[in-house]
């Protein structure tokens, strides 16, 4: 009874609470309508790289379960299968459900299209493009396909004949390697999810095979096993075929982009803790500005729980309505994002084609957790302080700054141990990238706690050099120091804010700069020739003799010669590089495992093998291992490991063999690139390509193909061009946190330029003018500003070095050199007193707009 | 004769509240002596305040004249104002409107840091000032530590900092206790009498009035003379 009676009192009490809350943000909307904004853009940033992620993953998986559709195993041969071995197989296993398989990309437009060859006949089991083996769609396909007529007909994706605005009979243009060709639509498939089949077309097998140039060869066989068929089938196959489960494809395809999606997350974590940041700093005025309040409720009888739950629940409502706004946010913002994020998966893995964002309730509950968690752990210092405060003490606001100074000490102390913990989380030999992103988030809270120790320090050194800019400069820094409960908070969450834009700069740029010395480097030769292939794509070569022919031209000192494909190797297939090469190719590869002399002649005379830096990082692997490859005349065989070689082309790593040792255990003398250098190379460039029309015509005149002639300067410029694409999305979720950065500041300026209100009227009362209150409010705008932007540096310079040689070393396997870009120093500065000054503009212009004499009487 | 340090004549103010306007002083005339103490008495929401505040330039002359030693504050806009406020005129609040996170020194000398004033002479001048007003050592305390009194002892010696010849005080007393408000009075009559500082005090205490040269009343939006011993006798203002 006496239990229900005292819940009753608690209740009412929490309601009278919760009303006195209401109405202080009903007296400051502005307040609250930053603090929602805060959350909100902080979630909303979240919520878009994990709708953005899950879109891209789960198109990848529709995909792969479209091209793969019930098929259990593929079998592959090193240099694909031929059609007779193709039928070979159909007659010594009738029992098995086989179909052959032609998979390659045509250019539509600026959009990459996966073609698809298949055999209708052998696809009645496969379920394919989502549907059942005995749907209607099923039925459909093949009843399209037997109906191919035209030999330039295909079957188009519903949603792609829709955005291309084809009907049946229409005709549309693709680029192929050869040149245009004009196809038909027979007819469309739909799948029971759209977003599967987005982006592709497909056509009989034999089409395909002319159209990509795959010869009479097939890419793979698909089969529907179970694991004793398996079993048996695999004994069977002779060393050069190879069944491999359709798992181990996927899953090595799903793990070429876990390093790109892992650094999206990590931005857009970067982003929260910034956020964090920002609404502890609005939860601590909302508190702080109420202390006086509390210490009356207090007085009057409220316990310092109930200041603790009417504080945190003020926090958890507010978080709430923030946090569902920002889910709804993050949606809007991941339409932009998805287009970039699949754009970089294009350029760096494979055609993704992303037809519609998954908000699945397993990001919509993530966001809401990030938004709500960090709202009520950034809220639980400020109602801890604020309960744990005694009413006295709390209404000498002097007092609350006195202990803030005081705090200011352990919390430094607390924070150099952080720090401290974070530097030995990176520096554990893991190769996990969780530990990384922990002493990340260790480092960034660390320095944040010990900052307002730092402002305080910095602000007290500064203080003679204040007094020589006058009274107002005085005024000025004198309340940093003095209102360190309010300005410290505001400072460190700018700080924050700018080093991890300060740090991401470095990072870029560091890698900018690494790749465009190792583009300098790779690119050796003056001029390099290719048969034409589409973006994302293609698989057109040379002719074997072109290297002797291009050698004979009077312009040509020397040429090497370069075949690009996969080989199957024990840790999957590799992208693998086969080079024959000239006299200043070893300049190319800059080695940085074994000795680089003696590791290029094991490789190019011993048939040794040259391994990427992340093929090394990513599988432990070093100069003197083997690799075993699979090899077209011994099937499996091991390789020496000769070195190891920096690339950046390729995360998931790639292999380098000279053209003797391939030749000797594949039977494949196609050349995908030619490097040719050249005698006068000066004499033979042009401004706009880099290579004169008269080379241009030699060159051509060697072969039917149009060949693709680009100066090494050209690709390098680029590559370059591409880099930057690839970071367009870093850049933009970079500037997002900016924003939220921004509207942080710019509330926290707010709300102490508000609460100082009557200070200002005491100024102006005492005979300051106008433009004193806005020189000063201004002024020390700008002087918190550039503390921020100051004390931003180190933490941005260390978080850029954790990035560069913790988390990308454990996401993408590369290592680099660390280089601060020039100007990022000025520009980290420049941008924290830009956005400090700008966010007290509308204080000040407020501040001078309030009624003097009410300023004077109101607290 | 000299002139009058100040001079209202026909003063008329009104805010807008809740969409009407409210009339809050109504055709006031009043004339106060250089270096002479008036007390304006008047109930809470008479309109005493507003007409200290128009006098002291936070608010503009909507209708009718003012003059502070001479110059019109109608014909001056805020900048002007603030300027004339600066070097003519010092505040005494009844909430001392001290700047909690200012020692006490740094609040004393506030006026002078305005005006320009280097840092060394008006620690000079803060420190002859809270020495006058018996905080000799205090300089360094916060304001928020100091007692009430002290802290409108503070208060006086801000407005009293840059020898501003017009004070002016609006319930100094009001958040004192009887003792304390007595000794603060008596401080601020012997300081103005000291520098012959015209000093205009808006009150609704009688001892506080009794301080003064001159005592008049604000009644419904008009000032008239109080006679303060008929009012004493009659026990209440």
């Amino acid at each position: 009874m006496r239990k229900s009676a005292q819940g009753s009192h608690s209740g009412s009490a929490i309601g009278l609470l919760a009303r006195s809350s209401l109405q202080f943000f009903r007296r400051h909307p502005a307040q609250l309508l930053l603090s929602v904004l805060g959350i909100v853009l902080g979630v909303g940033i979240v919520t878009a790289v994990l709708i953005t992620n899950a879109s891209a993953s789960r198109a990848f998986a529709l995909t792969t379960e479209a091209l793969y559709g019930r098929s259990t195993h593929t079998i592959v041969a090193a240099e694909g299968i031929t059609d007779a071995r193709y039928a070979e197989l159909r007659i010594a296993r009738p029992d098995l459900d086989m179909a052959p398989i032609i998979e390659g990309y045509v250019g539509q437009g600026d959009r990459v299209l996966t073609l698809i060859g298949l055999d209708p006949l052998a696809e009645s089991e496969f379920a394919r493009f989502g549907a059942s083996a005995d749907s209607a769609q099923a039925a459909s396909l093949s009843s399209a396909l037997r109906l191919f007529e035209d030999p330039r007909a295909v079957i188009v994706a519903a949603p792609l004949a829709e955005r291309l605005q084809l009907a049946d009979g229409d005709t549309f243009t693709v680029d192929l390697p050869q040149g245009q060709l004009q196809l038909t639509q027979a007819g469309t498939f739909s799948s029971v999810n759209s977003a599967a089949t987005d982006g592709l077309i497909v056509t009989d097998i034999a089409r395909a095979q002319s159209w990509l140039a795959r010869g009479a060869t097939i890419d793979r066989v698909e089969l529907v096993l179970d694991d004793d068929e398996a079993s048996a089938l695999s004994k069977s196959l002779p060393a050069t075929e190879k069944l491999v489960s359709a798992n181990t494809r996927r899953s090595t395809m799903q793990a070429m982009t876990r390093g790109f999606q892992i650094n999206l997350t990590a931005m857009s974590l970067l982003a929260l803790v910034v956020g964090g940041f920002l609404i502890h700093n609005s939860m601590s005025f909302a508190v702080l500005q109420r202390r006086e309040l509390y210490a009356a409720l207090r007085i009057s009888g409220v316990t310092a729980r109930q200041v603790l739950a009417s504080i945190l629940g003020e926090a958890l409502a507010i978080s709430v309505i923030a946090s569902v706004l920002g889910v709804v946010l993050g949606r809007l913002i991941a339409e932009g994002l998805i287009s970039m994020t699949t754009r970089t998966i294009n350029d760096l893995y494979f055609v993704l084609h992303v037809q519609e964002l998954v908000l699945g309730p397993g990001v919509v509950v993530l966001g809401l957790l990030a938004g709500i968690g960090t709202s009520l752990i950034a809220a639980t210092a400020s109602a801890l302080d604020a309960a744990s405060t005694s009413p006295v003490a709390a209404r000498q606001r002097s007092l609350t700054e006195e202990r803030t100074r005081t705090l200011t000490r352990p919390l430094a102390a607390a924070g150099v141990a952080l720090m401290c913990s974070g530097g030995v989380l990176a520096w554990l030999p893991s190769l996990s990238l969780l530990v990384g992103f922990a002493a990340l988030m260790l480092l960034i809270v660390g320095y944040g706690l010990t900052l307002p120790w730092l402002i305080h320090a910095v602000a007290r050194a500064s203080a003679p050099l204040a007094r020589r800019g006058g009274s107002l400069s005085t005024l000025a820094l004198g309340s940093i120091e003095r209102d360190i409960s309010r300005t410290g908070v505001a400072i460190a969450a700018l700080a924050v804010a700018v080093s991890a834009t300060f740090g991401v700069e470095v990072m870029i740029g560091s890698f900018r700069s690494s790749v465009d010395r190792w583009l300098g480097d790779t690119l050796s030769s003056d001029i390099y020739v290719s048969a034409p292939s589409i973006a994302g794509g293609g698989d057109a070569l040379l002719n074997a003799d072109i290297t002797a022919r291009v050698a004979q031209l009077p312009e040509v000192r020397a040429v090497s010669s370069g075949r690009e494909l996969y080989v199957v190797t024990e840790i999957g297939p590799l992208d693998t590089l086969v080079l024959d090469p000239h006299d200043t190719s070893d300049q190319s590869f800059e080695l940085l495992a074994g000795t680089p002399e003696s590791a290029w002649q094991t490789w190019l005379h011993d048939g040794g093998l040259l391994i990427s830096e992340p093929l090394a990082t990513k599988h432990g692997l070093q100069a003197g291992d083997d690799l075993m490859l699979f090899t077209t005349a011994e099937g499996d065989r091991p390789f020496a490991i000769a070195g190891v070689f920096r690339d950046y082309a390729s995360s998931h790593g790639k292999l380098m063999l000279a053209r003797n040792t391939f030749d000797d255990y594949w039977q494949d003398n196609g050349i995908s690139t030619l490097g040719i250098l050249l005698n006068d190379p000066a004499r033979f460039g042009d401004a706009a390509t880099g290579v004169s029309s008269t080379l241009r015509e030699s060159l051509n005149t060697l072969t039917d193909l149009p060949l693709q002639i680009r100066s090494g300067r050209a690709i390098h410029t680029e590559s370059l061009a591409v880099f930057d694409q690839t970071f367009e999305v870093t850049r933009v979720l970079r500037w997002l946190t900016i924003g939220v950065a921004f509207v942080g500041i710019f509330s926290a300026l707010l709300a102490l330029h508000l609460e100082r209100a009557r200070e200002f009227a005491v100024l102006r009362a005492s005979g300051g003018t106008q433009r004193q209150i806005t020189t000063l409010v201004l002024l020390q705008s700008g002087l918190m500003g550039l503390l921020a932007g100051v004390l931003a540096l180190p933490l941005g310079f260390v978080m850029s070095q954790l990035l560069i040689h913790v988390i990308n070393l454990r996401s993408f396997g590369w290592r680099m050199q660390g280089v601060v870009p020039d100007g990022s120093v000025a520009a980290a500065i420049f941008l924290a007193l830009v956005a400090a000054l700008l966010a007290g503009l509308w204080p000040a212009w407020r501040v001078n707009r309030s009624n003097l004499a009410r300023g004077l009487r109101e607290d | 004769m000299s002139e009058p340090a100040v001079v209202v004549s026909g003063l008329g103010h009104a805010y807008h509240r809740a969409g009407s306007l409210q009339t809050i002083l109504d055709n006031i005339d009043l004339e106060v002596g250089r270096g002479e103490t008036l007390a304006l008495l008047g109930a809470s929401g008479s309109g005493k305040s507003t007409l200290l505040n128009v006098i002291g330039g936070l608010e503009p002359v909507q209708i009718g004249e003012v003059h502070v030693l001479g110059h019109s504050l109608g014909a001056l806009d805020d900048h002007a104002r603030t300027l004339l406020r600066r070097s003519t005129i010092g505040f005494v609040h009844q909430a001392f409107n001290l700047i909690s996170t200012l020692s006490v020194v740094d609040n004393v000398s506030l006026p002078l840091a305005l005006a320009g004033v280097s840092t060394a002479s008006r620690h000079e001048r803060a420190a002859q000032l809270l020495d006058s007003v018996g905080l000799d050592g205090r300089g360094n305390d916060w304001p928020d530590r100091l007692s009430g009194g002290e802290q409108q002892r503070v208060a006086i010696a801000r407005a009293l900092a840059a020898r501003p010849p017009v004070i002016l005080a609006d319930e100094p007393t009001g958040n004192l206790d009887a003792t304390s408000g007595q000794n603060v009075m008596r401080l601020l009559a012997g300081l103005v009498a000291e520098q012959q500082t015209t000093l205009i005090i808006v009150t609704h205490s009688l001892e506080v009035a009794g301080f003064a040269d001159r005592v008049c009343a604000l009644r419904a939006g008009v000032v008239s003379p109080v006679d303060m011993q008929a009012t004493r006798a009659a026990g209440a203002w």
